[in-house]
């Protein structure tokens, strides 16, 4: 099979381009403060490509933070359905493996007992390009998931570092190849592979809990202490779980006149303290712990059992942006520990 | 620091507080917060400049509240808070036990130099504590001194057409997530305006005008009231400088009704009274 | 800008006040632009600075807002209160690059049909010179 490469100027001439072209929606690293965030471009968008890892995953995308669903207007006929903006082709850069590996795990709960084609069919059209990783900290942990800084899962087109300046392309999915194809001449250059660019290895993010051993722990232990210990300092924000991959509820709102109006599918967190307020008045999970509680049951329980798979790609996302210092590692390696205590 | 460990332990051996919060460390530069309810928990307090969480934010939190006495870490801007909590009726002061540290600074959000609001600080002393822990430091600014914000000159200096593009601009990587009213001690409403819906004054899309009237509205209620601690734009994982907001009505207040939040639990805030000759310039 | 487009202005008034002076511009037959929507308030404390933000929202291209002179608030301290939040409502608008010159406050009493009159007027007059509050409604976005 050809060997295709791209350098980092090529790669921005790139998606200028594409982000020029107003049938399309482009998303790409922009950089503000100190932080990284994957961003819908135009043709003058700054890209940053020196980061290690993007605060929002490339999550939002595909799954957008809000998008209308339906729109009418009434008549004095009745009511006539309005047309829905059209779901363009888009291209998301940017994102690291942990990010694309989040892909089949949204598409299976999107396409669960309601097939949401606003989500199904953006991901028929998106290309994802992933960036391998060369860079890992304290929050990383893929590998515990089965993840790997190399994955391919999820993504169209992994790129590997090869060169200070470039990245050898490796296609993983028809679209992908499709993608370079219709761009070829962005992949054409040789790079030849330079000494000394850092790569990590799986080996480089040490395995560190059982997610088997995990959810066997949650399914007997709802009323454990250790929950209000351990997510005590919450303060109930949805900071941790806007930026995650995976998290993927939503709210349905209406923004009406008497004459018409727009229904939005719209990003919703069970972190949030109202999320469960019931009409009543009572809220079922009234306390910041048992919210947080809610989160991990359902990434490391709730969820395998529907999809057979941790609704978590080990991103470390949330424990980064949590300025509380709730720390997803931390919690699931205690919960471990735990339950290999209670094994024997 | 002995002294805190002791003082907590104290604390809570006597059953005098029912919970103690606290700092512990987090990795080598960082500190989050500590909840304690035991002596062993108690051992792992710590103060020191990475110590940048305003934990009175918790005192609003319905179970804390449902505890018989809280005792609470708190620097001198964090006790600014509490002061605004109790002037509002927030607190009974009887059930709070505060720990007041000195504190000369606090290292900036992402970890490097001077945090920019200790630059303006009056309080490296606490001003209302039930106990003083550390060494005295030295207060630079007089406490009747009006407090001048640098940052905010650029944003005064521009145009209002720059403003706007700016703040647009800004607003966009609003994500709605809300960390900045969580963990604001004196956003404490049961309800946020913004979870009303009938009617619903605030959009609740992530879309501009739903991002800018959610952050006009927050910015609006803590007029008069934010003492500056700098934990909204800090959690913020957008990285929008809220505090530019919020210190620009700190200005206002300040140079409109002579006001500084949070000194005095005694005094009205600006917006609770009036004067008969408060400035009206800008009304026809 | 449309040849026949004329601002619409949404104009918050108390109840005792300049809703009756409203009343007496009217009944004196004093003329005033009809780009005014009048909404009618107990009190111009009683005037929510998000009620600017919701006319802006809704398409207003300018935002009125009147009460009782100092001294004169039928529940004496409303108009004394609403004064403080509007200087801090103008300043936040002015720092988020609002166009401050489309939220005009004024005091009017119910004798004041003359000044009623007037005033909006004017304020009619230098929004059809800034034109439609294009900046604003274009936030109003239904996709991303
Ligand atoms: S864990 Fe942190 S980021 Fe998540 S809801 Fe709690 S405080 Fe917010
Ligand atoms: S503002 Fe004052 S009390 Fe607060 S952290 Fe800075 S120096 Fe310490
Ligand atoms: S933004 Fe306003 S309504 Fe919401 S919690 Fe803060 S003070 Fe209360
Ligand atoms: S608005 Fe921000 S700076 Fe002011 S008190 Fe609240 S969290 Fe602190
Ligand atoms: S913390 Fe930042 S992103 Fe989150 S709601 Fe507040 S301003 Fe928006």
């Amino acid at each position: 099979m050809a060997e295709y490469y791209i350098t980092q100027s090529k790669m921005t001439a790139l998606l200028k381009e594409l982000a020029s072209d107003s049938g399309m929606e482009v998303f790409g690293p922009v950089k503000k403060g100190n932080d990284v965030f994957i961003s819908k471009m135009d043709g003058k968008t700054e890209l940053c490509l020196d980061y290690f890892i993007s605060v929002n995953s490339i999550k939002e995308a595909i799954f957008p933070r809000f998008e209308p669903i339906l729109k009418y207007k009434l008549r004095s006929e009745g009511v006539e359905l309005a047309e829905l903006p059209p779901i363009k082709p888009l291209v998301v850069f940017g994102g690291h493996p942990c990010d694309a590996a989040s892909i089949p795990l949204m598409k299976d709960l999107f396409s669960w007992d309601y097939k949401d084609h606003f989500y199904l069919q953006r991901l028929e059209k998106v290309v994802i390009i992933t960036l391998a990783c060369v860079e890992k900290d304290e929050n990383c942990f893929c590998t515990s998931l089965g993840g790997s800084p190399h994955g391919e899962t999820g993504s169209d087109i992994l790129l590997e570092r090869v060169s200070k300046d470039g990245w050898q392309a490796k296609i993983v999915s028809e679209k992908g190849k499709k993608f370079i194809e219709t761009h070829l001449d962005f992949f054409r250059d040789t790079i030849t592979p330079e000494k000394g660019i850092p790569k990590l290895q799986d080996k480089d993010i040490p395995v560190m809990f059982q997610s088997d051993r995990v959810k066997k722990w949650i399914e007997k232990n709802f009323d454990h202490p250790l929950w209000e210990e351990v997510a005590s300092n919450c303060w109930s924000c949805a900071a941790c779980t806007y930026v995650c991959p995976t998290c993927h509820c939503f709210d349905i709102t209406d923004d009406a006149t008497m004459w018409e109006g727009v229904r939005t599918k719209n990003w919703d967190a069970c972190t949030l303290p109202f999320f469960t307020k019931h009409a009543s008045g009572h809220n079922p999970r009234s306390q910041s712990y048992e919210r947080y509680r809610q989160r991990i049951s359902h990434k490391y329980s709730y969820y395998i059992d529907l999809f057979n798979h941790v609704s978590c790609t080990g991103c470390g996302r949330c424990s980064r942006v949590c300025k509380a210092g709730v720390n997803i590692l931390d919690i699931v390696k205690r919960i471990d520990e735990e339950s290999k205590k209670g094994e024997k | 620091m002995q002294e805190l460990v002791k003082k907590a332990k104290e604390l809570i051996e006597s059953k005098e507080v029912d919970l103690l919060i606290g700092y512990q460390s987090d990795g080598e530069k960082g500190a989050k917060p500590l909840f304690v309810k035991n002596t062993q928990q108690a051992e792992k307090l710590i103060f020191n400049q990475y110590c940048l969480n305003n934990l009175v934010t918790y005192l609003k939190r319905p179970d804390v509240k449902a505890l018989k006495k809280v005792a609470v870490v708190a620097k001198g801007c964090d006790i600014r808070s509490f002061v605004m909590l109790l002037s509002e009726n927030q607190v009974s002061r009887d059930a709070i036990f505060i720990i007041g540290m000195t504190c000369d600074h606090v290292v900036s959000p992402d970890g490097t130099g001077e945090n920019e609001k200790c630059t303006t600080c009056k309080v490296h002393n606490p001003h209302l504590a039930d106990v003083v822990l550390g060494a005295p430091v030295p207060e630079k600014i007089a406490k009747d001194k009006p407090v001048h914000y640098a940052q905010l000159e650029k944003l005064n200096a521009m145009s209002q057409e720059e403003r706007w593009a700016f703040w647009q601009e800004e607003l966009s990587r609003c994500i709605r997530c809300y960390a900045c009213r969580q963990a604001c001690p004196l956003c404490y409403c049961e309800r946020c305006i913004v979870d009303f819906n009938t009617p619903q004054w605030i959009d609740t899309r992530s879309n501009p005008r739903g991002n800018f009237a959610w952050n006009i509205v927050r910015a609006l209620h803590l007029a008069g009231r934010c003492i500056n601690c700098g934990e909204c734009e800090r959690v913020c994982p957008a990285n929008i400088p809220l505090m530019l907001l919020n210190q620009s009505l700190q200005e206002e207040a300040q140079e409109k009704f002579a006001w500084e939040a949070g000194y005095d639990p005694e005094s009205q805030p600006p917006l609770t009274t009036f004067r008969k000759e408060d400035d009206e310039d800008f009304i026809r | 800008m449309s040849e026949n487009w004329e601002p619409k202005i949404i104009t918050f008034v108390c109840n005792w006040c300049t809703y009756a002076g409203a009343d007496l511009a009217g009944t004196s037959r004093f003329k005033y632009a009809s780009n005014i929507r009048i909404i009618k308030t107990p009190c111009s404390g009683r005037i929510d600075p998000m009620f600017i933000v919701s006319a802006f929202e809704k398409g207003a291209d300018a935002v009125l807002i009147s009460g009782c002179h100092p001294g004169d608030c039928h529940y004496n301290e409303g108009n004394y209160n609403a004064r403080r939040k509007f200087t801090m409502m103008k300043r936040l608008l002015d720092t988020l690059g609002v166009d401050t010159r489309r939220v005009v406050f004024a005091w009017c009493s119910a004798s004041e049909g003359i000044k009623f009159s007037r005033l909006v007027n004017e304020v009619t007059e230098s929004i059809k010179k800034l034109g439609p509050y294009t900046d604003y409604h274009s936030l109003n976005q239904e996709e991303r």
